[in-house]
């Protein structure tokens, strides 16, 4: 039942093949046998799920059915507010922290009739493209236990590959969220900036702050934004724009599709296993009629620099009486990242917000011209291992830590959507993801081509050997 | 500048603290400014990027 994709499972409990209970337990009982193992679980809140499936499978029997995810077991990044429930952001600092609220987007699912089965591990405050966590022990990945799963959406990517949940919603200001879709193997969507409400989520980087879907397929991803994308009353920088119905756009074509891909600076840190991959990918894009050319980037470096001084300024703002008043409840590697912000001036930071306009437009006009999508490494290098990213000399942490972000965190500072696809595995068993790059507000597009890819390939379907 | 976090941010940090904050924000700071120099105009401001996103 737990190989079923998000949609499988959803139609399956639709037609009565499957109650929501049977799923509901199935997602708890592996949650329990590998939560452990894999260190993805933060919070199950078993009694309320089961509760909630039992209502599920009442309603679908009496000819009620809530939405598009109706009894479908789901758990997210612990980060997501839920009221009464502790979320502690993978952080000491709110690690008894209560809200009274619920994000907007977990009320959009539960109005879609999911079942929340708790919260999923992640690195603290969201700070670490390894899932690296001081406080609660690392999150590990699925295929192997000894390499990280990527974060800071780690549990997100774990429970996902591992199969104990359908899906789970995610955050990237960086890349938290492609990060662990990357290394675990799944798909995962960072929307365009606003795409999706931020109400109720605790933020790293207002700017930055997106919030997207991770599940085995791009079918999966495309439902679920159907239900989480949109406007919001609670959240007054989620965009109006109409919100296309994804799902109905996979058609399984992509004969039209003319991809773009940089030579330039994207390419210039992968390495030759990884890049073995992303060039099979782009044989399997060509063999279904995409047109593939180089195109040119303008300088990346630039608006990586500009990103990293948004997202530290905000970060600064958000933390600054913590780093105050509990200092040395941070871990030192998350403190290392948030207090250059410090030190930036009101008109450094104005500088970088002002020239996203131009920049962006510049990247479009050129990056982008007279392609519809840019395919990007997603990860350059191999999964790294947990020792590689926490021990040995400090300056070789630091490069191997940098090296995760190459291809995601300027994408945020453009605010463009990006889709992460598994693409296949690196010589030592771990998995290997493309990035698919659209203009804003393109998710439907990126869908589209995930999907048509994921039609003729079977990288999303593996499942890691969990004892 | 070194005096800018203690007297203004109100956290005071560690002289190692501080000096790795600062190896990495005085050339970032340099580049954004640089930058600025070259492309800013006037009449940019954080907004455009919203109404660009939204294809205004």
């Amino acid at each position: 039942m737990n190989d079923l994709s998000l949609v499988e499972a959803a139609d399956a409990i639709a037609r009565g093949e499957v109650t929501s209970v049977q799923l509901t337990q199935t997602a708890l009982s592996r949650a329990r046998e590998l939560g452990s193992k894999l260190n993805c679980i933060a919070r199950l809140d078993t009694d309320d799920a089961l509760r909630a499936a039992e209502q599920a499978d009442r309603e679908r029997k009496q000819g009620t059915t809530r939405g598009a995810l109706h009894g479908v077991p789901l758990a997210h990044k612990d980060l997501f507010y839920r009221k009464g429930k502790v979320v502690a952001c993978g952080s000491k600092i709110r690690r008894d922290f209560v809200p009274d609220l619920t994000a907007s987007v977990l009320q959009r699912l539960d109005a879609a009739g999911a079942i929340d089965i708790g919260s999923l591990h992640m690195a603290e405050f969201a700070f670490s493209p390894s899932g690296y966590n001081e406080h609660y022990g690392h999150c590990r990945n699925p295929w192997n236990t000894a390499h990280v799963p990527g974060g800071s959406s780690s549990g997100s990517g774990a429970a996902v590959a591992a199969r104990i949940i359908f899906a789970s919603l995610g955050t990237d200001t960086g890349g938290s969220l492609r990060h662990p879709a990357a290394m675990c193997g799944v798909t995962g969507l960072k929307p365009t900036v606003t795409r999706v409400s931020r109400a109720g989520v605790m933020p790293l980087s207002h700017s930055l702050d997106c919030v997207g879907p991770i599940a085995r397929t791009a079918r999966d991803c495309a439902r679920l934004m159907e239900v989480i994308a949109g406007a919001d009353p609670a959240d007054a920088s989620a965009s109006a724009q109409p919100v296309p119905r994804y799902e109905a756009a996979l058609d399984g074509k992509a004969r039209e599709l003319r991809i773009g891909v940089p030579r330039t600076y994207y390419y210039e840190a992968v390495a030759p296993e990884i890049k073995a991959r992303l060039d099979e990918s782009l044989a399997v894009f060509r063999t279904l009629g995409a047109r593939v050319t180089e195109v040119q980037v303008p300088d990346i470096d630039l608006i990586n620099t500009l990103m990293h001084v948004l997202m530290a300024v905000e970060a600064a703002t958000i933390h600054r009486k913590w780093l105050a008043t509990r200092r040395n409840d941070y871990a030192d590697q998350v403190r290392s990242r948030i207090e250059p912000g410090l030190f930036y001036p009101g008109t450094r930071y104005l500088e970088a917000l002002s020239m996203r306009a131009s920049i962006t437009k510049e990247f479009v006009e050129t990056a982008m011209n007279g392609v519809d999508v840019l395919h990007l490494p997603a990860i350059p290098v191999p999964v790294p291992t947990i020792e590689e990213t926490t021990r040995g000399a400090p300056a070789d942490v630091a490069r191997i830590i940098g090296v995760l972000g190459h291809a995601t965190r300027g994408i945020n500072y453009l605010g463009l959507p990006s889709i992460c696809v598994p693409a296949g595995f690196d010589p030592k068993g771990l998995p290997v993801g493309f990035q698919l790059v659209g203009r804003p507000f393109t998710e439907a597009a990126l869908l589209r081509a995930a999907d048509a890819y994921q039609r003729v390939t079977d990288w999303h379907k593996r499942k890691p050997l969990l004892t | 500048m070194e005096s800018i976090p203690e007297e203004l941010q109100g956290v005071a940090l560690p002289e190692a603290d501080a000096a790795r904050a600062l190896a990495l924000a005085k050339p970032t700071n340099q580049k954004v400014r640089e930058a600025a120099d070259a492309r800013l105009k006037f009449e940019d401001e954080p907004a455009r990027f919203i109404a660009f996103l939204n294809g205004r």
